[in-house]
Protein backbone atom coordinates (compact mmCIF):
# COMPACT_ATOMS: atom_id res chain seq x y z
CA UNK A 1 0.00 0.00 0.00
CA UNK A 2 1.46 3.35 -0.98
CA UNK A 3 1.55 6.23 1.48
CA UNK A 4 -1.13 8.12 -0.42
CA UNK A 5 -3.38 5.08 -0.37
CA UNK A 6 -2.78 4.60 3.35
CA UNK A 7 -3.58 8.25 4.06
CA UNK A 8 -6.73 7.99 1.97
CA UNK A 9 -7.71 4.79 3.76
CA UNK A 10 -7.38 6.57 7.12
CA UNK A 11 -9.44 9.42 5.70
CA UNK A 12 -12.34 7.07 5.00
CA UNK A 13 -12.40 5.35 8.40
CA UNK A 14 -15.38 6.00 10.64
CA UNK A 15 -13.10 7.51 13.31
CA UNK A 16 -11.65 10.04 10.89
CA UNK A 17 -15.12 10.98 9.67
CA UNK A 18 -16.31 11.39 13.25
CA UNK A 19 -13.36 13.69 14.07
CA UNK A 20 -13.95 16.08 11.18
CA UNK A 21 -17.73 16.04 11.24
CA UNK A 22 -18.29 16.33 14.98
CA UNK A 23 -19.13 19.85 16.09
CA UNK A 24 -16.90 19.56 19.13
CA UNK A 25 -14.09 17.07 18.47
CA UNK A 26 -12.01 18.97 15.95
CA UNK A 27 -12.22 22.48 17.44
CA UNK A 28 -11.58 21.08 20.92
CA UNK A 29 -8.53 19.18 19.71
CA UNK A 30 -7.24 22.33 18.01
CA UNK A 31 -7.64 24.29 21.24
CA UNK A 32 -5.76 21.60 23.19
CA UNK A 33 -3.03 21.59 20.52
CA UNK A 34 -2.66 25.36 20.95
CA UNK A 35 -2.49 25.15 24.76
CA UNK A 36 0.14 22.39 24.49
CA UNK A 37 2.07 24.76 22.24
CA UNK A 38 1.92 27.51 24.83
CA UNK A 39 3.27 25.19 27.53
CA UNK A 40 6.00 23.44 25.54
CA UNK A 41 7.33 26.10 23.18
CA UNK A 42 6.69 28.66 25.90
CA UNK A 43 9.11 26.88 28.24
CA UNK A 44 11.55 25.74 25.52
CA UNK A 45 12.03 29.39 24.56
CA UNK A 46 13.30 30.22 28.08
CA UNK A 47 15.78 27.37 28.03
CA UNK A 48 16.99 28.55 24.59
CA UNK A 49 17.25 32.16 25.74
CA UNK A 50 19.11 31.10 28.89
CA UNK A 51 21.62 29.12 26.80
CA UNK A 52 22.11 32.21 24.65
CA UNK A 53 22.61 34.32 27.78
CA UNK A 54 19.60 36.57 27.20
CA UNK A 55 17.54 35.90 30.35
CA UNK A 56 17.96 34.61 33.94
CA UNK A 57 21.72 34.99 33.75
CA UNK A 58 21.97 34.66 37.53
CA UNK A 59 20.34 31.22 37.51
CA UNK A 60 22.48 28.15 36.85
CA UNK A 61 21.88 26.78 33.35
CA UNK A 62 21.41 23.24 34.69
CA UNK A 63 18.67 24.50 36.97
CA UNK A 64 16.75 26.25 34.20
CA UNK A 65 16.99 23.06 32.10
CA UNK A 66 15.98 20.66 34.88
CA UNK A 67 13.11 22.78 36.22
CA UNK A 68 11.55 23.67 32.87
CA UNK A 69 12.23 20.47 30.95
CA UNK A 70 9.39 18.41 32.49
CA UNK A 71 6.88 21.06 31.38
CA UNK A 72 8.36 21.23 27.91
CA UNK A 73 8.11 17.43 27.61
CA UNK A 74 4.58 17.36 29.05
CA UNK A 75 3.40 20.14 26.74
CA UNK A 76 5.09 18.47 23.80
CA UNK A 77 3.31 15.19 24.55
CA UNK A 78 -0.04 16.99 24.64
CA UNK A 79 0.84 18.68 21.37
CA UNK A 80 1.93 15.46 19.69
CA UNK A 81 -1.15 13.48 20.74
CA UNK A 82 -3.59 16.25 19.82
CA UNK A 83 -1.66 16.84 16.59
CA UNK A 84 -2.00 13.17 15.72
CA UNK A 85 -5.76 13.42 16.27
CA UNK A 86 -5.91 16.53 14.07
CA UNK A 87 -4.09 14.64 11.33
CA UNK A 88 -6.37 11.61 11.70
CA UNK A 89 -9.34 13.92 11.29
CA UNK A 90 -8.32 15.34 7.90
CA UNK A 91 -5.46 13.21 6.55
CA UNK A 92 -6.28 13.74 2.87
CA UNK A 93 -6.31 17.52 3.26
CA UNK A 94 -3.09 17.67 5.28
CA UNK A 95 -1.21 15.20 3.17
CA UNK A 96 -1.63 17.40 0.12
CA UNK A 97 -0.64 20.62 1.94
CA UNK A 98 2.93 21.80 1.38
CA UNK A 99 3.13 23.66 4.72
CA UNK A 100 2.21 20.45 6.54
CA UNK A 101 4.85 18.37 4.75
CA UNK A 102 7.53 20.94 5.53
CA UNK A 103 6.41 21.01 9.16
CA UNK A 104 6.74 17.22 9.37
CA UNK A 105 10.28 17.52 7.98
CA UNK A 106 11.29 20.18 10.50
CA UNK A 107 9.87 18.46 13.60
CA UNK A 108 12.46 15.63 13.52
CA UNK A 109 15.17 18.30 13.14
CA UNK A 110 13.95 19.95 16.33
CA UNK A 111 14.13 16.53 17.99
CA UNK A 112 17.63 15.97 16.65
CA UNK A 113 18.65 19.35 18.05
CA UNK A 114 17.48 18.29 21.53
CA UNK A 115 19.34 15.01 21.13
CA UNK A 116 22.57 16.81 20.17
CA UNK A 117 22.12 19.05 23.21
CA UNK A 118 21.73 16.16 25.64
CA UNK A 119 24.43 13.96 24.11
CA UNK A 120 27.13 16.48 23.20
CA UNK A 121 26.56 19.74 25.03
CA UNK A 122 24.76 19.24 28.33
CA UNK A 123 27.13 16.54 29.78
CA UNK A 124 29.81 19.27 30.17
CA UNK A 125 27.41 21.67 31.87
CA UNK A 126 29.45 21.77 35.11
CA UNK A 127 32.16 23.79 33.32
CA UNK A 128 29.90 26.65 32.29
CA UNK A 129 26.88 26.20 34.56
CA UNK A 130 27.21 29.60 36.22
CA UNK A 131 28.38 31.46 33.13
CA UNK A 132 26.48 34.26 31.47
CA UNK A 133 25.83 32.04 28.44
CA UNK A 134 26.66 28.51 27.27
CA UNK A 135 29.71 27.96 24.99
CA UNK A 136 29.09 28.35 21.27
CA UNK A 137 27.70 24.81 20.87
CA UNK A 138 25.04 25.53 23.49
CA UNK A 139 24.27 28.97 22.10
CA UNK A 140 23.93 27.35 18.68
CA UNK A 141 21.49 24.73 20.03
CA UNK A 142 19.41 27.55 21.55
CA UNK A 143 19.38 29.60 18.35
CA UNK A 144 18.57 26.57 16.16
CA UNK A 145 15.77 25.51 18.51
CA UNK A 146 14.18 28.97 18.54
CA UNK A 147 14.42 29.37 14.78
CA UNK A 148 12.98 25.92 14.13
CA UNK A 149 10.07 26.50 16.48
CA UNK A 150 9.23 29.87 14.95
CA UNK A 151 9.13 28.28 11.49
CA UNK A 152 7.16 25.27 12.77
CA UNK A 153 4.55 27.57 14.38
CA UNK A 154 4.22 29.56 11.15
CA UNK A 155 3.87 26.37 9.10
CA UNK A 156 1.33 24.99 11.58
CA UNK A 157 -0.85 28.07 11.27
CA UNK A 158 -0.51 27.93 7.48
CA UNK A 159 -1.43 24.25 7.44
CA UNK A 160 -4.78 25.12 8.98
CA UNK A 161 -5.31 27.73 6.27
CA UNK A 162 -4.10 25.92 3.23
CA UNK A 163 -5.67 22.58 4.10
CA UNK A 164 -8.98 24.45 4.07
CA UNK A 165 -10.94 23.77 0.85
CA UNK A 166 -12.00 27.43 0.74
CA UNK A 167 -8.39 28.66 0.55
CA UNK A 168 -7.49 25.88 -1.85
CA UNK A 169 -10.15 26.92 -4.28
CA UNK A 170 -8.43 30.33 -4.53
CA UNK A 171 -5.37 28.71 -6.12
CA UNK A 172 -2.87 30.93 -4.37
CA UNK A 173 0.17 29.15 -5.67
CA UNK B 1 -20.21 42.68 23.58
CA UNK B 2 -22.89 44.21 21.41
CA UNK B 3 -24.83 44.81 24.64
CA UNK B 4 -22.05 46.97 26.05
CA UNK B 5 -20.94 48.82 22.92
CA UNK B 6 -23.29 50.27 20.32
CA UNK B 7 -23.71 48.41 17.05
CA UNK B 8 -22.52 51.55 15.24
CA UNK B 9 -19.07 51.14 16.84
CA UNK B 10 -18.62 47.67 15.33
CA UNK B 11 -19.88 48.88 11.97
CA UNK B 12 -17.52 51.85 12.09
CA UNK B 13 -14.56 49.51 12.80
CA UNK B 14 -15.38 47.35 9.80
CA UNK B 15 -15.85 50.40 7.59
CA UNK B 16 -12.43 51.92 8.35
CA UNK B 17 -9.83 51.60 5.56
CA UNK B 18 -7.90 49.02 7.65
CA UNK B 19 -11.00 46.94 8.28
CA UNK B 20 -12.03 46.97 4.63
CA UNK B 21 -8.51 46.28 3.41
CA UNK B 22 -8.13 43.16 5.57
CA UNK B 23 -11.60 41.88 4.79
CA UNK B 24 -10.84 42.10 1.06
CA UNK B 25 -7.30 40.73 1.28
CA UNK B 26 -6.49 37.03 1.10
CA UNK B 27 -3.05 37.19 2.70
CA UNK B 28 -3.29 39.80 5.44
CA UNK B 29 -5.37 37.71 7.84
CA UNK B 30 -3.09 34.63 7.73
CA UNK B 31 -0.02 36.83 8.22
CA UNK B 32 -1.58 38.66 11.16
CA UNK B 33 -2.69 35.38 12.73
CA UNK B 34 0.79 33.94 12.34
CA UNK B 35 2.30 36.81 14.34
CA UNK B 36 -0.63 36.71 16.77
CA UNK B 37 0.10 33.08 17.62
CA UNK B 38 3.85 33.77 18.03
CA UNK B 39 3.05 36.60 20.42
CA UNK B 40 0.82 34.13 22.24
CA UNK B 41 3.58 31.52 22.55
CA UNK B 42 5.94 34.14 24.00
CA UNK B 43 3.33 35.51 26.39
CA UNK B 44 1.91 32.17 27.54
CA UNK B 45 5.40 30.77 28.06
CA UNK B 46 6.47 33.74 30.16
CA UNK B 47 3.24 33.79 32.17
CA UNK B 48 3.47 30.03 32.65
CA UNK B 49 7.10 30.03 33.78
CA UNK B 50 6.51 32.95 36.10
CA UNK B 51 3.35 31.66 37.73
CA UNK B 52 4.89 28.21 38.18
CA UNK B 53 7.63 29.88 40.16
CA UNK B 54 5.08 31.70 42.28
CA UNK B 55 3.44 28.29 42.85
CA UNK B 56 6.83 26.95 43.93
CA UNK B 57 7.29 24.40 41.14
CA UNK B 58 9.18 26.51 38.60
CA UNK B 59 12.74 27.78 38.48
CA UNK B 60 14.14 28.15 42.02
CA UNK B 61 14.89 31.84 41.93
CA UNK B 62 13.15 34.57 43.91
CA UNK B 63 10.13 35.17 41.70
CA UNK B 64 10.39 38.93 42.05
CA UNK B 65 13.76 38.80 40.34
CA UNK B 66 12.46 36.32 37.72
CA UNK B 67 9.45 38.53 37.11
CA UNK B 68 11.69 41.50 36.35
CA UNK B 69 13.62 39.41 33.81
CA UNK B 70 10.60 37.84 32.11
CA UNK B 71 8.45 40.95 32.09
CA UNK B 72 9.93 42.56 28.95
CA UNK B 73 9.40 39.31 26.99
CA UNK B 74 5.88 38.75 28.28
CA UNK B 75 5.04 42.38 27.59
CA UNK B 76 6.55 42.10 24.11
CA UNK B 77 4.45 38.99 23.41
CA UNK B 78 1.31 40.72 24.68
CA UNK B 79 2.09 43.77 22.58
CA UNK B 80 2.52 41.64 19.42
CA UNK B 81 -0.76 39.86 20.16
CA UNK B 82 -2.63 43.15 20.72
CA UNK B 83 -1.11 44.95 17.75
CA UNK B 84 -2.03 42.07 15.43
CA UNK B 85 -5.33 41.38 17.21
CA UNK B 86 -6.85 44.84 16.78
CA UNK B 87 -6.74 44.87 12.95
CA UNK B 88 -8.07 41.30 12.89
CA UNK B 89 -10.98 42.44 15.06
CA UNK B 90 -11.61 45.47 12.85
CA UNK B 91 -11.88 43.36 9.70
CA UNK B 92 -15.00 41.62 10.98
CA UNK B 93 -16.00 43.70 14.00
CA UNK B 94 -19.78 43.12 13.85
CA UNK B 95 -19.15 39.37 13.76
CA UNK B 96 -16.80 39.45 16.76
CA UNK B 97 -19.16 41.78 18.58
CA UNK B 98 -21.80 39.05 18.48
CA UNK B 99 -19.42 36.22 19.35
CA UNK B 100 -19.75 34.70 22.83
CA UNK B 101 -16.18 33.34 22.93
CA UNK B 102 -14.82 36.74 21.88
CA UNK B 103 -16.57 38.43 24.81
CA UNK B 104 -15.19 35.69 27.08
CA UNK B 105 -11.71 36.19 25.67
CA UNK B 106 -11.78 39.94 26.32
CA UNK B 107 -13.08 39.41 29.87
CA UNK B 108 -10.37 36.84 30.56
CA UNK B 109 -7.73 39.15 29.09
CA UNK B 110 -8.71 41.97 31.45
CA UNK B 111 -8.85 39.52 34.39
CA UNK B 112 -5.47 38.01 33.55
CA UNK B 113 -3.78 41.42 33.33
CA UNK B 114 -5.37 42.57 36.60
CA UNK B 115 -4.47 39.34 38.44
CA UNK B 116 -0.91 39.34 37.12
CA UNK B 117 -0.55 42.94 38.26
CA UNK B 118 -1.91 41.98 41.69
CA UNK B 119 0.77 39.29 41.97
CA UNK B 120 3.47 41.83 41.19
CA UNK B 121 2.27 44.83 43.14
CA UNK B 122 0.81 43.31 46.30
CA UNK B 123 3.55 42.49 48.82
CA UNK B 124 4.05 38.93 50.13
CA UNK B 125 2.26 37.30 47.16
CA UNK B 126 5.28 35.13 46.52
CA UNK B 127 5.35 31.91 48.52
CA UNK B 128 2.05 32.50 50.35
CA UNK B 129 -1.12 30.47 50.04
CA UNK B 130 -2.99 33.53 48.80
CA UNK B 131 -0.34 34.07 46.15
CA UNK B 132 -0.62 30.47 45.02
CA UNK B 133 -4.38 30.74 44.62
CA UNK B 134 -4.05 33.96 42.61
CA UNK B 135 -1.29 32.39 40.48
CA UNK B 136 -3.57 29.40 39.72
CA UNK B 137 -6.41 31.71 38.75
CA UNK B 138 -4.08 33.78 36.59
CA UNK B 139 -2.88 30.68 34.75
CA UNK B 140 -6.47 29.57 34.14
CA UNK B 141 -7.18 33.03 32.69
CA UNK B 142 -4.12 33.07 30.40
CA UNK B 143 -4.81 29.63 29.00
CA UNK B 144 -8.54 30.33 28.88
CA UNK B 145 -7.68 33.21 26.53
CA UNK B 146 -6.00 30.79 24.12
CA UNK B 147 -8.98 28.43 24.36
CA UNK B 148 -11.58 31.14 23.88
CA UNK B 149 -9.51 32.58 21.04
CA UNK B 150 -9.62 29.30 19.18
CA UNK B 151 -13.32 29.02 20.02
CA UNK B 152 -14.06 32.31 18.21
CA UNK B 153 -13.46 30.50 14.93
CA UNK B 154 -15.96 27.83 15.99
CA UNK B 155 -18.42 29.85 17.99
CA UNK B 156 -20.30 26.72 19.01
CA UNK B 157 -17.22 25.31 20.76
CA UNK B 158 -18.30 26.35 24.21
CA UNK B 159 -21.98 26.06 23.40
CA UNK B 160 -22.12 29.79 24.07
CA UNK B 161 -24.82 32.22 23.12
CA UNK B 162 -23.86 35.65 21.78
CA UNK B 163 -23.29 38.15 24.51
Amino acid sequence: MSLVALVHWINETAFSQYLRESELAFPLTEAIHLIGLGISVGTIVWVDLRLMGKVMRDVRISEVVSRLQPWAIGGFTVMMLSGLLLFLGKPDNYYSTAAFKLKMLLLPLAGLNVLVFHRRVFPNVARWDEGVAAPWQGRMVGAVSMSLWIVIIVLGRWTAYFADPLYRSMRLF
Amino acid sequence: MYRILPQSFFEWCAATPIGRFIAASVWTMPILETFHIMGLALLLGAAFTLNLTVLGVGVRIPSERLARQLFPWAFGGLLIAIVTGIPMFMSAAPLYGHSGPFALKMSLLVSAIVLQTVIHKVPRMYGSTGGRIVACLTLVCWFGIAYAGRAIAFSNLLGMQPY
